[in-house]
């Protein structure tokens, strides 16, 4: 089944056509990563799945639903969570905190109930509850009640992932989740990706560059280069495939 | 029954602690209003003193035609000229009239946060979605246009001379004694002061006061995650923007008189700025610490500056200008987070917390978490 169809979306910075009529389509409950040289608009393409950019032309369909130029925050309430390359993580916020912003439809985050503490006691427990499982999930647990800013930058990766694991999303974008992170961590987040979308359904869609890491977790690779997708399908295909070895060795 | 006069090398103790209040209260609640925007929010309006001025503006010329329309006080074709001659009518009417007292101050009140709330939206409109720079000097330069549009026009509040009186609504009580209508003022700016406190505290112990630290902290991850950061921006402007309107009418019914000088970007955008930064930016009790720390040294600073005159080479009433600056300077070299630092939103206590840590189920279910190996 095809949750996410991304259909001849183009767009351009003045003279620069970043996405240059990208078609591709993500099946659901796959990990699915986006390769392709720098400046081939992969993250650019995550930008405009997720509502930050505004496409120039084409459409997203999510779930078979229409949500090209959608804000954000709709999107994400439609079930689509992202990282960021670089952590964009809430500064000053513990550990904690950070995952319970992404709570969704919070009842205390209304201007009248928010006075109200029994409005929304309930649901602030149960959702310290699912925090602290996830944070479990990812080993950030002990660091819990830390500022964000005190993380090492293999746990700042590890944070936004978890944020975007409170949401109950159904596709979650990951841009670059483990660069930066040692190879015993990252071939740790891989595989809890994995368990992630074998127990809990979520589809991965991953823009990543190191292949030696990510290669043995994925199910489909998709390559782009100059704003195009120049081969999808089968991780052993696309790594063969001449246009890819081209694309990163030649240019 | 009159205040008690009591003198100490000159100073009247009584008088001196109900300025004091005075000035704490409103300071204290406008500062408040500043932490919601700008230490919670990152919102940085430097146009505090538009919706402050915009409350007072309200009060002053509100109070004065509803006075003159309903005891029908002949204003011989200008208020505004006649204004002192209405307002020694209107306060020995009210002495007599309880319910003119108490229902212009609530009216004053409720028109004056409308107001408030209508110019914290309109002034921030054209800026709100711009990175916050953009948004901190459209607010500075609209405060600061309001200011000339309120010194050239003049049948409003009488431009720069003012009017020279504003109906007094607690006059009622001036048959109590000397001073007591200036202590029901006090008593009044203290209990909203105090409404403003628990008010802006209960957000910030909430789930919205995390929400709105973390638009502070990070516009794109909190988009990303859900938050419509604009318009929850958009709501704090106008909330906070409505509370100042409401001290700036209290303001007005304290001093009892209004004109465009009457306040400036100094006292009511530049000061409660200081208050917050001193205090501590994104936490309450910090702002309550700092706008006493201010309070203080303004009062004591005004009793004891004409001490200083043979030691200073500059007028003494610049001195209390040296003394801010020198402090605001020092706090941001030593303790740039301000005396209190920020503290987590605590929307469930510490213990409640534990509890649900200790009760989470998924220690055995999933795979525990392996310790990080990266030592060798």
């Amino acid at each position: 089944m095809r949750l996410l169809e991304v259909g001849n979306v183009s767009k351009s910075f003045g003279n620069l056509h970043a996405l240059d009529g990208v078609t591709l389509d993500v099946e659901s409950k796959t990990l699915t990563i986006l390769i392709g040289p720098n400046g081939s608009g992969k993250t650019t393409l995550i930008n405009v799945i997720s509502g930050f950019y505004r496409p120039d032309e084409g459409n997203v369909m999510f779930q078979g639903r229409q949500i090209t130029g959608l804000p954000p925050h709709k999107i994400y309430k439609l079930g689509i969570a992202r990282t960021f390359q670089i952590p964009t993580l809430f500064w000053k916020l513990t550990v904690l905190e950070n995952l319970l912003v992404a709570e969704k439809n919070n009842p205390g985050e209304s201007f009248l109930r928010s006075l109200l503490k029994r409005s929304w006691e309930n649901s602030e427990g149960s959702a310290a509850g699912k925090a602290f499982k996830i944070l479990e999930l990812v080993g950030l647990s002990a660091v819990w009640d830390k500022p964000a800013y005190n993380l090492s930058g293999g746990q700042m990766k590890l944070l936004e992932i978890a944020r975007c694991l409170m949401t109950d999303a159904k596709l979650l974008l990951l841009d670059e989740p483990i660069s930066g992170v040692n190879p015993t961590l990252a071939h740790e987040i891989f595989s809890r990706l994995i368990k992630l979308r074998d127990e809990l359904g979520i589809t991965f869609f991953v823009v990543e560059h190191r292949l030696d890491i990510a290669l043995s977790y994925v199910d489909h690779i998709i390559a782009m280069a100059l704003g195009n997708v120049i081969a999808s399908g089968q991780p052993e295909q696309v790594i063969n495939d001449p246009k890819v070895i081209e694309a990163y060795l030649g240019g | 029954m009159a205040l008690p006069e009591l003198v100490f090398f000159g100073i009247d103790i009584v008088k001196f602690l109900i300025d004091f209040a005075n000035l704490f209260g409103l300071f204290l609640a406008i500062s408040l209003t500043l932490n919601l925007e700008y230490g919670y929010t990152g919102i940085p309006n430097f146009g505090k003193v538009l919706y402050v001025a915009a409350g007072a503006v309200v009060a002053g010329s509100i109070s004065l035609r509803i006075a003159a329309w309903v005891y029908s006080i002949d204003t011989r074709g200008d208020l505004i000229a006649n204004s002192a001659r209405v307002v020694n009518q209107a306060n020995a009417l009210i002495k007599n009239d309880s319910f003119f007292a108490v229902g212009i101050v609530l009216l004053t009140l409720v028109i004056a946060a409308l107001i408030g709330a209508v110019f914290g939206y309109l002034s921030s409109y054209p800026a709100i979605k711009l990175r916050e720079d953009y948004l901190g000097m459209l607010l500075l330069a609209v405060a600061q246009f309001f200011q000339i549009f309120l010194r050239g026009y003049e049948p409003l509040i009488g431009g720069t001379q003012g009017i020279s009186g504003v109906p007094n609504p607690y006059a009622y009580w001036s048959d109590l004694g000397t001073g007591v209508k200036d202590l029901v003022s006090t008593l009044v700016i203290a209990a909203f002061a105090i409404l403003v406190y628990l008010y802006v505290e209960r957000i910030a112990r909430s789930p919205l006061g995390r929400t709105l630290r973390a638009i502070r902290d990070n516009e794109n991850a909190s988009r990303a995650l859900g938050k419509d950061d604009v318009a929850v921006r958009k709501r704090v402007l106008v909330v906070a923007s409505a509370i100042s309107g409401m001290a700036g009418a209290l303001l007005t019914f304290n001093v009892l008189s209004v004109g465009a000088d009457t306040w400036t970007r100094i006292t009511y955008t530049f000061w409660p700025w200081m208050i917050v930064i001193i205090g501590g930016a994104g936490n309450n009790v910090g702002v309550a610490l700092g706008a006493f720390i201010f309070t203080a040294l303004l009062k004591g600073l005004a009793q004891v500056k004409f001490f200083f005159q043979p030691y200073i080479p500059v007028d003494v009433n610049w001195f209390q200008y040296i003394v801010f600056a020198s402090l605001l300077i020092t706090i941001l070299m030593v303790r740039p987070e301000g005396i209190l630092r920020e503290k987590p939103s605590a929307t469930l206590p510490r213990s409640k917390l534990q509890t649900i840590f200790g009760s989470s189920e998924l220690r055995d279910t999933q795979i525990a978490p392996k310790k990080e190996v990266d030592k060798a």
